[in-house]
């Protein structure tokens, strides 16, 4: 109990909040592929401008995957400050109904 | 797809594609600054959260952070083929314009898909006979034929290129997604090759030959690099690896330093706290008791002041690296950076530029002076882009080496040849890993600066390098002129190839007469082609001109006025992102000659400060109280603007900690600037204390045969020690 209670939740609450906000942004790094289309346009009609255009959506495939497993453990860091806050609570609860 | 024609040919715009390759570098910087917020996060959050949750999510967000990382570079190499892609596409559209060219200057009609017509003949002249007529008419045919299949092979050359980079391209992209999909593990180091994991685990061992790394480099998937990394977090600064991936680790590696510099100074701080303001009171001590307190907080003072200078230094690093908020600054790349107080910045991509020129700097030098070595380095760049719109210039500020700290340090030349072997091996990694044509090379040394640079390019290798640009020499470490070896230049025309000058009053060049470092090379009789700087004039400081430091720079930075032009308001830079930069120095690209040399040796110059530039410029219309006749009348006109001397130099040149930590040094060795290791005499490593020199823990770099992490051209220096993985600089 005294691991759960030295838990300082202030602090996962910041892993979480990076690891959400990881998520988010790698999901809408989409520079890359705005400049591929750029790209594409300054070689109309060629074998690289097809290429840079499917290129695109193929790296945003790739951040998304990598903001799918971010959002992932972020959801669970989520649960743990969740459990260890009701663990908190309940042996507050507790300590209370004992009268120490 | 249907077949090339030359209007098609003629509207590519492949510098789109390096517009592409940044906005990847971008993106790649953002995962990277993402993965470290993680990785601080959950460092954090380990600080109070244990047991078996805790242990399961750190294993996680290692995990990710590994692949983020790992996607992170996958990114880079992707940029790098877009870039590449951009330049072959740019060469092989000038390849057929030109044969175009070619074709229409002969008088032929060239149709879009690139078929040629003869020239239509002028009427014979009166008398010709028939078989003069058909004579004429069969050349033209010919040389009508030869023009066709010359453009015909352009066009397939380019087509060819058109298919293959599309082929690279979406192949990167491909590898992008599959890195980032594929599941990791913390510390996981499958998935590498079998040359990497022979490296990883010790049996086999990196090239240190700068060619044999780029060729080995240039094989390596994005999960070798990153494995690599891993266990090598100073692999950015080796030569031959190319300059977007030296700047991708390093910065990483940068934020590593930063905070293990951060610590070792909370560490040292912590050991004493009742002594922050000051050496502890000595009232009502017995003598034995004060000695050994004198004793305990000298060394305690010594490791404060050497852990703060560390993290100054690299904060400065960090700080040079971030473009100017209006954003005229070019894109910087950290080529090089430890924690012995090094780094290398370079200022446009050398890898891309057609002109390169490399700065060492001179006594005194330390990181924390490194936001003034950049901005001297960029107004290089601002003279180099009024000379030459045209060519693409890279100037790289050197701090590669251990510079002498204070003038008795550099009567010797222990410094010189402690930083010529790195000098050499930089600039052979320069040329390996530039992309097209060679670029247009120069080094260019400030005061000791110069020995480094004369030491480093004389001796029985040739020095692969265009031009040497020797700037207030107190002597360039060689004899003669002859002495220089430059890679393709015969002995007897060096004095066309290095390039002298020295500010009336300076004092330094004045040091040349012992003798000690060699010549003054801006004697009339060493041979150097000399041109001339401003004079140095001692100027009271003022709010305007800053503190004392840029007052002594003026006196004793030897010249610096001159050649360094200040920064300019009315000197437009270039945009960000347009490639043109001149040459720095004289202005000739191999690939590109801007300057005519013939006719610089002949112009009779005029002079003001500043840079070797293209002859055709007009002089400063505002004049100019500086500007004086060249020394010799077959000499270089130098363009800049006139600036009061010694405006220039910012006061971060002059921070005096370094100065501090190194005078102790001196005071307890009696000898000044050298420390004994192993037996040997060395110059001091800048960084870390004095103690841990001793021990030889400072630098720590796990690749390479010098214990200071940087890799010199010689021997097994790739090996990788896996028990030593995590090794640490003190």
């Amino acid at each position: 109990m005294a691991d759960v209670l030295a838990v300082d939740r202030e602090a996962l609450n910041t892993l979480r909040s990076d690891l959400a906000t990881t998520a988010d942004t790698v999901a809408t790094l989409n520079g890359t592929s705005v400049g591929l289309e750029q790209g594409a346009a300054g070689l109309p009609g060629t074998a690289t401008a097809a290429a840079c255009a499917t290129a695109g959506p193929v790296l945003m495939e790739g951040l998304t995957l990598v903001s799918q497993r971010v959002q992932v453990t972020s959801d669970a860091v989520g649960q743990a400050i969740a459990t260890y806050t009701e663990a908190a609570d309940e042996f507050a609860r507790a300590v209370r109904t004992i009268g120490i | 797809m249907a077949p090339l024609t030359l209007p098609a040919v003629r509207a590519w715009q492949p510098g789109a594609l390096t517009g592409a390759a940044q906005a990847t570098s971008t993106t790649s910087s953002a995962l990277d600054d993402h993965m470290l917020d993680i990785t601080r996060a959950v460092n954090t959050a380990q600080q109070t959260w244990l047991g078996d949750g805790a242990s399961a999510a750190y294993a996680r967000t290692q995990a990710i952070v590994t692949a983020g990382n790992r996607t992170s570079t996958a990114l880079v190499s992707f940029g790098d083929v877009l870039t590449s892609a951009g330049n072959d596409l740019a060469a092989a559209k000038e390849a057929v314009l030109a044969a175009v060219d070619a074709a229409q200057a002969a008088g032929c009609q060239v149709s879009d898909d690139g078929t040629v017509r003869a020239p239509v003949l002028a009427a014979p002249p009166p008398g010709a006979s028939g078989e003069d007529t058909a004579r004429r008419e069969a050349t033209a045919s010919s040389a009508a034929q030869q023009h066709a299949a010359a453009i015909s092979a352009a066009l397939d050359a380019a087509a060819r290129a058109d298919t293959d980079w599309a082929t690279k391209i979406a192949a990167a992209a491909e590898e992008v997604r599959d890195i980032a999909g594929r599941p990791v593990v913390a510390g996981d180091t499958s998935g590498v090759s079998p040359a990497m994991a022979a490296i990883l685990n010790g049996t086999g061992s990196l090239p240190s030959d700068p060619q044999a790394l780029h060729d080995f480099w240039d094989d390596l998937s994005p999960q070798d690099k990153e494995a690599l990394y891993a266990a090598d977090p100073n692999l950015g600064n080796r030569d031959g690896i190319p300059v977007t991936d030296r700047d991708h680790v390093n910065r990483r590696h940068l934020v590593d330093l930063q905070a293990n510099a951060q610590t070792t100074l909370d560490d040292v701080k912590s050991q004493h706290p009742e002594w922050a303001s000051g050496p502890p009171s000595r009232v009502g001590m017995s003598m034995e008791d004060l000695m050994v307190q004198e004793s305990a907080y000298d060394v305690w003072h010594d490791d404060l002041v050497a852990a703060q200078s560390s993290v100054d230094g690299l904060n400065a690093v960090e700080a040079a690296l971030v473009p100017d908020p209006d954003g005229s600054s070019p894109p910087r790349f950290l080529m090089g950076v430890d924690n012995v107080d090094r780094a290398i910045i370079a200022s446009n991509n050398p890898d891309l530029a057609n002109n390169v020129t490399t700065s060492v700097p001179g006594t005194g030098t330390n990181l924390s002076g490194m936001v003034g070595g950049v901005d001297r380095s960029e107004r290089m760049l601002d003279q180099a882009a009024l000379a030459d719109p045209s060519a693409a210039t890279s100037v790289v500020t050197w701090f590669g080496y251990d510079a002498p700290p204070e003038l008795p340090d550099a009567t010797g030349s222990a410094y010189a040849d402690n930083g010529a072997g790195y000098l050499r091996s930089f600039q052979e990694g320069l040329r390996v890993t530039h992309d097209g044509a060679p670029s247009h090379n120069v080094l260019l040394g400030h005061s000791y600066g110069t020995t480094v640079v004369g030491t480093a390019a004389s001796g029985d290798t040739p020095m692969p390098v265009d031009d040497v640009v020797l700037v207030a020499s107190p002597g360039a470490g060689v004899d003669t002129i002859g002495d220089f070896n430059l890679t393709g230049v015969p002995h007897d025309e060096n004095g066309s190839h290095v390039f002298a000058t020295a500010a009336l009053g300076d004092p330094v060049p004045l040091f040349g007469g012992t003798g000690l470092l060699g010549p003054n090379p801006d004697g009339y009789l060493f041979g150097a082609t000399r041109f001339s700087s401003d004079p140095i004039t001692r100027r009271p400081r003022t709010a305007a001109t800053g503190t004392r430091a840029a007052q002594d720079w003026s006196t004793w930075g030897a010249s610096s006025p001159g050649w360094h032009p200040p920064r300019d308001h009315r000197t437009p830079r270039p945009a960000p992102g347009a490639a043109p930069h001149p040459p720095a120095t004289r202005g000739a690209g191999r690939a590109r000659p801007a300057v005519d040399r013939a006719r610089l040796l002949d112009s009779p110059g005029r002079c003001h400060r500043g840079l070797l530039a293209d002859p055709d410029r007009r002089p400063d219309p505002d004049g100019g109280a500086s500007r004086v006749q060249l020394v010799r009348p077959a000499g270089y006109r130098v363009v800049g603007r006139d600036e009061p001397p010694g405006a220039a130099e910012p006061a971060a040149d002059h921070d005096d900690r370094p100065v501090q930590r190194r005078r102790h040094d001196q005071q307890r060795t009696g000898e000044p600037g050298h420390v004994e290791v192993g037996g040997r005499r060395e110059p001091p490593a800048a960084g870390g204390s004095r103690r841990e020199r001793h021990r030889g823990v400072v630098g720590g770099g796990l690749v390479g045969g010098h214990p200071l992490g940087w890799v010199r051209g010689d021997h097994d220096a790739g090996r990788i020690h896996p028990d030593r993985a995590n090794e640490r600089a003190g």
